[in-house]
């Protein structure tokens, strides 16, 4: 053994290359960058083939990239180049595996005409070997947010998307995970490319839809998660999706008389997360037993995005809050009171936590939006609209399980301290209270978020 | 002897195991930590650890370190059963943050070895089938040749390249984008 070597010996022994082979694999396992691992494979004869084991390839575009994505000196040569690369490499990666079972296969790539060749090679992959999670993120060819996209963008986005699935269903077929972004498809596009996807558990649609104001149906029998942000569909009736564990809904198409979801048979769904920006009365307020049918929540977030509350308060008389333990309001703008989320106790006797994030959203009055934060119409309207939210709560009302409230952007001031006392009084086993300063306003970026920590002070 | 397990020994007793080092050290330990290697649970479980456990792989000066980390380690996981804190819950992520901490702290001050010792140690770690250890110990490594050209890392590890020229200008044909 080595040990027994002088200290000398030890400075010219290699023993790196002597470790066992499967050490030397988990050595590469844990090479995030594939590029730095195969790298190794011209270190000597020892080496060359060693890549080949690794049982978890993740390949991403921008990991190519020698300019930040987000400079602006990022060029339509620069994205041709890495993407071909990632072609490149997805060709010899897979062809000089050896694994029978292929962990995790994770590409990130363009949605370009090359990008077939990536498509193809997983596509013969999956002839003859077991992929345990395979993911597609296909990134837009253009270099714009998706809220810039052009309709024609997202429509010649759509046929090209098109092209690659149906050059090889197979591959699609194979994966368990999918990141779409900006395309417009045809009405029939959508349920097709799900028939064919039978082992998807994740799907990530942003900005996607079937024409302006469309409908989507879904029905998929394995879906865990689906998430839908900036997606133009009038509403999204998810009909039959018996595993659907996790919906996430963001900032949906304004519609005065439909809610962005119908809920057909969910009956796993257990968290969902709402996510809207409502300036005016243009989206329809939602009562969430409506909204919710018979599917049973545990954990529900809701972000206003400093903007009005789409919330209706409402007596409890349906079942659907019944199992609801953990809720998070996000984004709630000043002008709003906090009695009206009492609304949510009385709905749900399982709560075990209620978190809320008030937002003073300072940065506001130098953007170029539409309106103006310190404008006094502005303000006028928001307190209007606060006003219309009232709620009272029964004097005796009780709530046994409720433990922790959370409040962050909490100010010593009077809607605080008697929203406090009221849920205190109300909730008779209350443990924890946590109050916390507002977050810094990173340049308007609301920021949801359920984790609480510092300065906490206990009651 | 030396003095691995200390403290309350009468009260542990029946739980304690010995080690034996290559070099004919005994280490007593708890059964937690000791347990902490799949080798030595299977050799428990199958009772066959009376007299002493010999690891004729591992010198003392070796197993005297993997032992430390055994031994934070177990405490660890001792203390992730007995919270049993339920994902959401603040506070007990306050405490877990932490304790996290502290064991990363714990982690990063335990790899400030040399690179023999580092080898021994990853040796150690699969032999005795610890895969905290392992994994940490591989990460190390990992993290030494993130970046580098074959160049810097041959001359790190004195790796000696036995391709033919032609041999590894094919390899780097192959695998451009790795090196663009």
């Amino acid at each position: 053994m080595a040990e027994t070597t002088t200290q000398d010996d030890h400075e010219q022994y290699d023993r790196l290359s002597n470790l066992p082979d499967d050490i030397l694999v988990l050595i590469l396992n844990k090479l995030d960058l594939l590029q730095d691992a195969v790298r190794t494979t011209v270190l000597s004869k020892r080496w060359r083939h060693l890549s080949g084991f690794r049982s978890e390839i993740v390949l991403d575009v921008l990991n190519f990239n020698t300019t930040d994505y987000d400079d602006s000196k990022y060029t339509i040569d620069e994205m041709v180049r890495t993407n071909a690369s990632v072609v490149q490499a997805t060709k010899t990666i897979l062809q000089q595996n050896c694994q029978h079972i292929i962990e995790l296969l994770s590409i990130t790539f363009y949605l370009r005409d090359e990008s077939v060749g990536i498509v193809r090679s997983v596509d013969e992959t999956m002839a003859n070997k077991k992929i345990l999670k395979a993911e597609f993120t296909i990134l837009p060819e253009v270099l714009v947010d998706a809220v810039d996209c052009t309709d024609d963008d997202m429509l010649a986005c759509g046929t090209r998307f098109m092209t690659l699935f149906d050059a090889y269903p197979r591959a699609f077929g194979g994966l368990t995970d999918l990141s779409l972004y900006s395309l417009r498809l045809g009405e029939s596009d959508i349920p097709n490319v799900l028939s064919t996807c039978k082992k998807l558990v994740y799907l990530n649609l942003e900005n996607c839809d079937a024409g302006f104001g469309s409908i989507l149906q879904i029905e998929h029998s394995q879906l865990v998660e689906l998430i839908m942000d900036l997606c133009a569909f009038g509403s999204v009736e998810l009909k039959w999706l018996p595993n659907l564990t996790y919906l996430t809904c963001k900032n949906w198409l304004p519609s005065e008389d439909q809610y962005p979801l119908s809920l057909g048979h969910v009956p796993q769904l257990s968290m969902l997360n709402l996510s809207n920006g409502s300036t005016r009365a243009q989206h329809k307020t939602i009562e969430l037993s409506e909204l919710l049918g018979n599917a049973i929540i545990g954990k529900l977030d809701l972000d206003f995005q400093c903007e009005r509350i789409w919330i209706q308060p409402e007596r409890p008389k349906h079942v659907a809050l019944q199992n609801l333990r953990v809720v998070t309001l996000c984004s709630i703008r000043e002008e709003y009171g906090l009695m009206w989320t009492l609304f949510i106790l009385e709905a749900a006797p399982l709560l075990n936590e209620l978190n809320m994030e008030v937002s003073y959203h300072l940065c506001y009055s130098d953007e170029e939006d539409e309106y103006n934060y310190n404008d006094e119409s502005t303000r006028e309207m928001y307190q209007k609209a606060a006003h219309l939210l009232k709620w009272e709560t029964r004097h005796d009302f009780k709530h046994c399980n409720m433990r922790n409230l959370g409040i962050v952007g909490f100010q010593i001031e009077e809607k605080f301290t008697r929203y406090i006392r009221r849920v205190m009084q109300a909730a008779v086993n209350l443990e924890r209270v946590s109050l916390l300063e507002s977050r810094p306003c990173l340049r308007c970026e609301c920021l949801p978020s359920t984790v609480h920590g510092l300065n906490r002070r206990e009651i | 002897m030396a003095s691995a397990g200390s403290g309350d020994e009468k009260a542990a007793a029946a739980a304690m195991i010995t080690l034996i080092s290559s070099d004919n050290e005994k280490f007593e330990v708890t059964e937690a930590t000791a347990t902490l290697s799949q080798t030595i649970r299977h050799m428990i479980e199958d009772g066959c650890t009376d007299g002493g456990v010999p690891l004729p792989n591992v010198t003392s000066k070796i197993l005297a370190r993997v032992i430390e980390y055994c031994k934070k380690h177990a405490t660890a996981a001792a203390g992730e059963e007995g919270s049993s804190s339920s994902f959401s819950d603040a506070a007990f992520l306050e405490v877990d943050r932490a304790f996290l901490e502290e064991l990363e702290e714990f982690d990063d001050a335990f790899l400030e070895v040399d690179r023999a010792t580092l080898f021994d140690l990853i040796l150690a770690a699969n032999y005795l089938d610890i895969k905290g250890l392992l994994n940490l110990t591989c990460q190390k490594v990992a993290d030494s040749v993130k970046g580098k050209t074959p160049e810097q890392i041959r001359e790190m590890y004195n790796i000696v390249n036995d391709l033919t020229p032609e041999e590894e200008a094919e390899i780097r044909r192959e695998t451009q984008w790795a090196f663009e």
